[in-house]
């Protein structure tokens, strides 16, 4: 009865030890698989910012000498505006990208670590 | 601990954290070497086109029916991918031609007949900008291919 007890005091202390180490090879994935991704989506969008300032005075200008017309105009910008669109769909499908990465490794260390554990 | 009761706890570990991922499933395809290629051609292909509308667009109606057959084939070959939402939509709204990306300055083409030296250099910038983001996505599944 005692012996019975004890081995499934070892089962559950292996159990922990497995969800300890899963926990941690998951932290560890996480900054790998998953750092930097704001930092590049947000440099990302300084510079279309800035490229989308720097068409609109050019546009503006463009307008006021009468080389381009009022619709001329209102396209491109409308034009950026899709540009936006597209851009936003871009970072969504990047951002899927790592996930389904960091998902595939975290699959991974799961059976590693099971079999180093329990097996 | 007995062999038996170790294996099952290796498979029920893998198997709670398999119903936790698929609860997650994949949202991305795998990276496809001809749908990058379309994306590239179609973008030099319309750049050089839309060159040729400060000439009247009759001369050039041909040109423009096989492109935007070509367009209609690449969003095609992206909806007809699994987990391919996102790329669909992109190429959606570049062949629309109420939007204001390529189907748009086709369109536009069409009906001004003609158009501005200035007005298609500055287009064609943000057109190009608007190809960049589908090929930039193509290539981003190239980069998630490699890494795992």
């Amino acid at each position: 009865m005692q012996s019975r007890g004890r081995s499934k005091m070892k089962n559950f202390k292996e159990f922990d030890k497995f969800v300890e180490l899963v926990e941690e090879g998951t932290k560890e994935l996480a900054k790998n698989t998953l750092r930097g991704y704001k930092d590049e989506a947000l440099a990302d969008a300084k510079v279309f910012l800035e490229s989308s300032k720097d068409d609109a005075r050019r546009w503006s200008k463009l307008l006021l000498k009468g080389e381009l017309t009022q619709e001329d105009y209102e396209w491109l910008i409308l034009s950026k505006k899709d540009v936006v669109e597209l851009q936003l769909l871009k970072d969504a499908g990047l951002a899927a990208v790592r996930i389904d990465r960091f998902k595939n490794a975290l699959m991974n260390l799961v059976i590693d670590t099971a079999f180093d554990v329990f097996v | 601990m007995n062999k038996s009761i170790k294996l099952l706890m290796v498979f029920f570990s893998i198997f709670t954290f398999s119903l936790f991922l698929n609860g997650c499933s994949t949202v991305m395809p795998k990276f496809d070497k001809v749908a990058y290629e379309k994306a590239v051609s179609l973008k030099v292909d319309s750049l050089a086109l839309m060159e040729n509308s400060t000439e009247s667009y009759d001369t050039h109606e041909e040109e423009v029916k096989r492109l935007t057959l070509r367009l209609e084939k690449a969003y095609e070959y992206a909806k007809g991918k699994p987990n391919n939402k996102l790329i669909t939509k992109q190429w959606s709204i570049i062949k629309d031609s109420k939007k204001h990306q390529i189907g748009g300055f086709l369109k536009r083409w069409k009906e001004k007949e003609m158009l501005s030296k200035i007005f298609i250099n500055e287009s064609k910038k943000t057109i190009a900008d608007g190809f960049d983001q589908v090929i930039g996505l193509e290539s981003g599944l190239i980069k998630a291919k490699n890494a795992e």
